[in-house]
């Protein structure tokens, strides 16, 4: 056990799962996963290749390079930088290599904006990619490690992304169990791949299919991921022989939530926060509990239905948004259950820290227009004293 | 590649003539090598772009993909091949 | 390097039944590659041509593994396809075909990428001087006053010259080549797989359907861009320039060929002005005293 990092616990789980290929570029808050990547190579502890190369585009492109061509591959990146590798994002996923990214969430500018804000992550959620959102750094190590295996299943074969909150997660140092090599070892096979580019026998990717047999084709990711589920529980299941903390047997988390009225729906670091105050507020009798998303690809219908059918009404907070509509998880979510009551609150962004005061606030507010039968919509939270920050720039600019 | 899960399919594709189509259908007019003026120096077959034009005591044309651009015809220097028109 | 025809008479990297259009250069080229390289090659084909060129799956006209990949990705692609080659110790020879937008345009921050970090493989940029495969849309590549579908009236600026670019990276190994000149293009090729580092190989595919001429013709015109001293032959090796066998009477402007015996036969030049030929000339001779200069 150590204190570390978010960032130097992904950096670690890349050293354990004996990692090839590493294709780095720079971002905030990224930027020591790569660092740490790059100092334990120097110091002869890191056995993998590092390609240092010019743009985050290339960067998933140089990882999936070394992918296709039969070696455990991995970048990490934010942001902006995920924005511009999105076109390869696409192109890994349709090709169906196993890759495995680490994204440390960080608001998109215009303008600019380094805090968190989950919006970059689950802007990827149409690709094709698995997607796992930790929580800790402890999860942040685990699901990274989880990741190798889970994309590299026959039953996936599907790249996979893990997401964590940036500078919450990536820079704030708790105790983290590292497994040894050994335990890794035997947890993660070598690496499978449905197909290698080999001279020996060579096979072309990607060059033209029909409409049929690219719609066939599609629907094959959009399958894999659906058969994804089992293969995570499986693989969950066999991690927690390994450190033996956390609860990785089932997708999402449930938190004092199956005797609950109310339910709360949220994804991130923050969910220690609200756990916080709901232990506050059920002491004040409120009758609520917490159902924390871990895995947003695939989305487990089957466990989402079967832990929120019944609840009286369900409040989804998201630190991300999709402009117009209202944040992701809430979309989902209501195209999952159909609740009446279902209301969606977008908080968090650009940085906005919320703490156990604000979560209260939310979920009482959310409690009482529950009870009037008004638990509907969307809406804007912003922390005590937060809507009476000015914006100060000039509305418009005079001639 | 393990085909097991019946769900699985992936974008690859294997080496093979006529990954577009039957081309020497595309063919207007046809290259005919003239055996006698030929002195096998194997400039067709070197420019070919097709693959088309083979060795085998001499060359001789694969008309099954030809396409009849004429480079053949344009590169032999003692121009013992000639475009012909299609029947 | 001396190479006799019977060396390149042994070449399978072009199944017959391709995409291409009749005449296509692109294939010449990808023929010429199978004679120089063997079998041993994985091929990065970024969007281009040589895309559609395959063919439909579930067959491939390219007989090579092929990892087709979007625009600017090919060189990255390759930094880390030669790495798991190496790790899985297989000497196959990474290759990255790449056409000129793909090279100067929107490839051109990788390529300069993976030539800074001296990554081990063969770049190889067929030149067609335009975006051809969308229809014939200029590119950097293409040349001053040349009809394209988003330039008739002609193109207003000079070919952006990669090969000097490339070479001002300090490049292990950089050649130029034409499709009308194969014996150069493959001994180029067979040199540049013995190096390790960097490699970059232009080649000029002259293409009848974009530079409309006929496409029996294509080996011609090949031949017509460097004996007109419009496309030179030269090869760059450990800092030292050396003009090819094929370029060197373009040394002294005395015994070029006239630049309209390769203008004439193209369509795309067919509405230049005195004054855009002049220019062009100029751009030539610009061009080969900076050649001259650089081979002191």
């Amino acid at each position: 056990m150590k204190i570390i990092s978010g960032n130097e616990a992904v950096a670690l789980a890349v050293k354990l799962a004996r990692v090839g290929v590493v294709g780095i570029y720079p971002i905030t808050p990224q930027t020591s996963i790569i660092e740490k990547l790059a100092e334990m190579k120097a110091n002869g502890e890191l056995d993998a290749d590092i390609v240092r190369v010019e743009s985050e585009h290339a960067a998933m492109a140089s990882t999936f390079g070394a992918a296709i061509a039969g070696v455990r591959a991995f970048t990490a990146t934010a942001s902006q930088g995920l924005l511009y590798m999105h076109e390869m994002t696409w192109w890994v996923a349709g090709s169906r290599v196993p890759v495995v990214m680490v994204v440390a969430t960080r608001a998109v500018g215009a303008p600019w904006n380094i805090w968190d804000e989950n919006t970059d992550f689950m802007s990827e959620r149409d690709s094709g990619w698995l997607m796992a959102f930790a929580s800790n750094p402890q999860e942040a190590l685990d699901l990274t490690l989880q990741a190798f295996r889970i994309s590299e299943d026959e039953r996936v074969y599907l790249p996979m992304m893990v997401g964590m909150d940036g500078f919450i997660l990536s820079h704030m140092k708790t105790n983290v169990i590292i497994p040894s090599q050994d335990e890794v070892d035997l947890f993660l096979p070598p690496r499978k791949q449905p197909f290698v580019l080999d001279s020996e026998s060579p096979v072309g990717m990607g060059n033209i299919f029909p409409p049929i047999e690219y719609m066939k084709l599609r629907h094959s990711i959009h399958e894999a991921i659906l058969h994804s589920e089992e293969v995570i529980r499986e693989v969950g299941m066999e991690y927690q022989k390994i450190t033996g903390i956390n609860n990785y047997s089932t997708l999402n988390v449930k938190y004092k939530l199956d005797d609950a009225d109310y339910a709360v729906v949220l994804m991130g670091a923050w969910a220690g926060d609200a756990m916080e105050a709901i232990d506050e507020l059920r002491k004040q009798g409120l009758s609520v509990g917490l159902y924390r998303i871990r895995y947003i690809r695939p989305w487990s219908e089957e466990e989402i239905t079967s832990a929120l059918k019944d609840k009286k009404a369900i409040l989804v907070i998201d630190r991300a948004t999709s402009m117009g509509r209202g944040g992701p998880l809430y979309l989902e979510l209501k195209s999952t259950l159909h609740h009446e009551q279902m209301c969606g609150v977008v908080s968090g962004l650009g940085g906005v820290l919320l703490n156990k005061g604000d979560f209260k606030e939310i979920i009482s507010r959310f409690v009482e227009r529950a009870k009037k039968g008004n638990a509907k919509g969307v809406t804007w939270y912003y922390p005590k004293g937060g809507e009476k920050v000015e914006l100060k720039s000039p509305r418009y600019v005079e001639e | 590649m393990n085909l097991q899960y019946d769900y699985q399919y992936f974008p690859i594709s294997i080496p093979d003539k006529g990954a577009g189509g039957k081309t020497g259908n595309w063919r207007v007019v046809k290259p005919v090598i003239l055996k006698e003026k030929c002195i096998q120096c194997k400039a067709c077959y070197l420019w070919c772009p097709e693959s088309t034009i083979h060795i085998d005591n001499g060359v001789y044309v694969d008309y099954e993909y030809c396409k009849g651009c004429g480079v053949c015809a344009s590169v032999c220097p003692v121009k013992a091949i000639s475009m012909v028109m299609e029947q | 390097m001396s190479l006799s025809l019977r060396d390149m008479l042994k070449s399978n990297s072009l199944l017959s039944g391709t995409s291409a259009c009749p005449g296509c250069p692109e294939n010449m080229a990808m023929r010429m590659v199978g004679m120089a390289l063997g079998n041993d090659v994985a091929l990065i084909v970024i969007a281009g041509c040589s895309s559609v060129i395959q063919g439909l799956a579930p067959k491939n006209s390219y007989n090579f593994p092929v990892l087709n990949i979007a625009f600017a990705a090919g060189p990255p692609a390759a930094s880390g396809m030669w790495r798991a080659y190496r790790q899985r110790n297989k000497n196959t020879t990474v290759v990255v075909w790449a056409g000129d937008g793909g090279t100067a345009d929107i490839g051109f921050a990788s390529l300069s990428g993976a030539a800074e970090r001296n990554e081990n493989f063969i770049y190889i940029c067929v030149d067609n001087e335009a975006y051809m495969n969308s229809g014939g849309q200029r590119s950097g590549s293409t040349p001053f006053g040349a009809y394209t579908s988003t330039t008739p009236e002609g193109k207003k600026e000079n070919k952006k010259e990669i090969m000097f670019i490339m070479m001002d990276h300090n490049i292990p190994y950089l050649a130029t080549a034409s499709v009308g000149y194969p014996h150069d293009f493959v001994n180029k090729l067979r040199k540049a797989k013995q190096i390790f580092g960097f490699k970059y190989v232009q080649v000029l595919t002259p293409d009848p359907y974009g530079w409309m001429f006929d496409p029996s013709k294509t080996v011609e015109v090949g031949k017509l861009a460097v004996q007109t001293c419009y496309w030179p032959l030269i090869e760059y090796e450990n800092g030292k320039l050396t003009v090819s066998p094929e370029s060197l009477h373009c040394l002294e402007k005395s015994t070029r060929r006239p630049l309209k015996d390769f203008l004439q036969i193209q369509g795309r030049f067919k509405r230049i002005t005195e004054k855009e030929y002049k220019a062009l000339e100029n751009y030539v001779d610009s061009m080969w005293d900076k050649i001259k200069k650089l081979i002191e």
